[in-house]
């Protein structure tokens, strides 16, 4: 039986990226700031997998990527797939998206994956005070500012991957991803 | 039927076209696929979405492991390219620092031995007892909205969640979670770490410790409540904090953090104050946690000589210290 390998390929692409994120946050530490950089995740399986695979693939990255977090068990999965189900919800025709586009759309996942943790910090830490979002202003900027050069070097990144794996990494219809 | 057309009957795996909905359908169809997935997923049993969580925690925690060693390893060839002098300069001040050690173990030996009389005299009941179990960091994971380490020891080596964790410079923090081989610390300033202190080294006056978020570029920091009204600072003589035996997890007197003044608190009672910690807890890369000792371990047998002479007698107790 042929397993279909794209939408591993690109959930493996997902969980580096989580994986690089953590260690930069890791060296950031002394610093006082942090970055988050979820948003480019979920564009690619978006665009390209049906919604069984895409499922498979957005849950399999976003349960790996909460593992490690003290979020209730199965929420940066689900926040995956909120995005997810929003885009499809609102863009149903998008096939082929130019990839600055792409990048644009990340950009605005990143930005609404961010308001929704700190939201689940407030509601879970119970933090209003003015240095939390002091913090959260100057995270957000940051990570809004660095998620634009890693878009474009996560969709290269996944583009290559898929070559490499010997898929196609041509923009098609996500009947054909499979 | 080949499993593709099968596959597609079923039209889970494959988009449906476009021609065979209507566009206003198609643009519900995925909201209400989230709102399906979202009330499976939260109806899941706990247990379950909690194995889950655990069966990815084994299996990313090897190259957690295999990421900290590598880093071992960067550090080791860090170190074997400095020249020969810093090497021996380096070796000097470590050795300077082991004969302040070798002094402080002596007189901490004095006073141990002391405090161990005193107490047999007067009968009071054991402090637990703690030993150290030195971890590596792997990664340090300081976000908006949370602040938390992962370290290079779990189960296999004792630990439990809620042991203290410390360092040359004070507290660090309380584990949470605890892996095979992997556990997560809650640090001393996140708003989620809180335990009973002490202002001043004299522990007289007592007061709760609670961590609390800092801005940007700023060191950690935390907080003091239920200060009393007649305690005060002095302006330019920090104050510092220290654990109190209260607070279980850790011993008596360790340092958590200083402070600069008190205000007053929002009851109006009491006072407040901000802990500046020590700003090497955003760049620790070896922490002690503290495993407490067997109960049979830290038992004091009284000594002959202090038995009160009668069996009712009520001894004093030191304060703090649980009866």
């Amino acid at each position: 039986m042929k397993i279909n390998r794209y939408w591993l390929v690109l959930a493996a692409a997902n969980i580096l990226l989580l994986m690089l994120t953590a260690m930069v946050n890791d060296g950031l530490a002394g610093w006082g700031v942090s970055i988050f950089l979820a948003g480019p995740c979920i564009i690619w399986p978006v665009l390209r997998l049906g919604p069984g695979y895409l499922l498979l693939c957005l849950a399999l990255s976003g349960l790996a990527g909460d593992a490690p977090l003290p979020t209730p068990p199965g929420f940066l999965m689900t926040v995956f797939i909120a995005g997810a189900c929003l885009i499809l919800a609102y863009r149903p025709e998008m096939g082929r998206l130019r990839r600055s586009q792409q990048i644009g759309l990340a950009w605005l996942c990143n930005g609404l994956f961010f308001a929704v943790f700190t939201g689940w910090a407030i509601l879970h830490n119970g933090s209003l005070s003015a240095a939390f979002f002091e913090r959260a202003a100057v995270d957000f900027g940051l990570s809004q500012l660095i998620v634009l050069p890693v878009s474009l070097w996560f969709f290269d990144f996944q583009e290559s991957v898929l070559v490499l794996a010997g898929l196609t990494a041509t923009p098609q219809r996500t009947e054909e991803a499979f | 039927m080949t499993v593709k057309r099968r596959l597609a009957r079923c039209n889970f795996f494959f988009v449906e076209s476009p021609a065979l909905a209507s566009p206003r359908a198609s643009r519900f169809r995925p909201l209400l696929a989230l709102a399906i997935f979202v009330a499976v997923w939260w109806l899941v049993p706990v247990a379950v979405r909690n194995f889950s969580r655990a069966s990815f925690s084994l299996f990313e925690a090897p190259g957690e492991v295999a990421y900290s060693r590598l880093k071992d390893i960067q550090d080791y060839w860090e170190i074997r390219d400095h020249s020969q002098v810093d090497l021996i300069e380096a070796g000097r001040d470590a050795q300077r620092h082991a004969n302040a050690a070798d002094l402080q173990l002596q007189q901490a030996a004095t006073l141990e031995d002391d405090n161990q009389r005193l107490a047999d005299l007067l009968q009071l009941p054991a402090e637990p007892g703690f030993h150290y179990e030195y971890a590596r960091v792997i990664r340090r994971d300081e976000t908006t909205w949370w602040q938390q380490l992962v370290i290079r020891k779990g189960r296999l080596a004792g630990l439990e969640p809620g042991q203290g964790v410390v360092f040359a410079g004070g507290v660090v923090g309380r584990i949470k979670e605890v892996d095979l081989d992997l556990a997560v610390v809650e640090l001393a300033n996140s708003p989620l770490f809180r335990i009973a202190a002490n202002l001043g080294d004299d522990l007289k006056y007592p007061a709760i410790y609670q961590g609390s978020e800092s801005g940007p570029f700023q060191g950690p920091v935390g907080e003091v409540r239920g200060v009393q009204q007649d305690v005060s600072v002095p302006p330019g003589t920090p104050v510092t904090v220290v654990t109190s035996s209260l607070s279980g997890d850790f011993p008596q007197g360790l340092k958590l953090g200083t402070i600069d003044r008190l205000g007053p608190g929002a009851d109006g009672l009491f006072q407040t104050g901000v802990v500046k910690l020590n700003p090497e807890l955003a760049n620790l890369h070896e922490v002690a946690v503290l495993v407490p000792d067997e109960p049979s371990a830290t038992v004091r047998q009284p000594a002959p000589a202090a038995a009160p002479s009668h069996p009712s007698a009520n001894p004093p107790r030191r304060p703090g210290s649980n009866p």
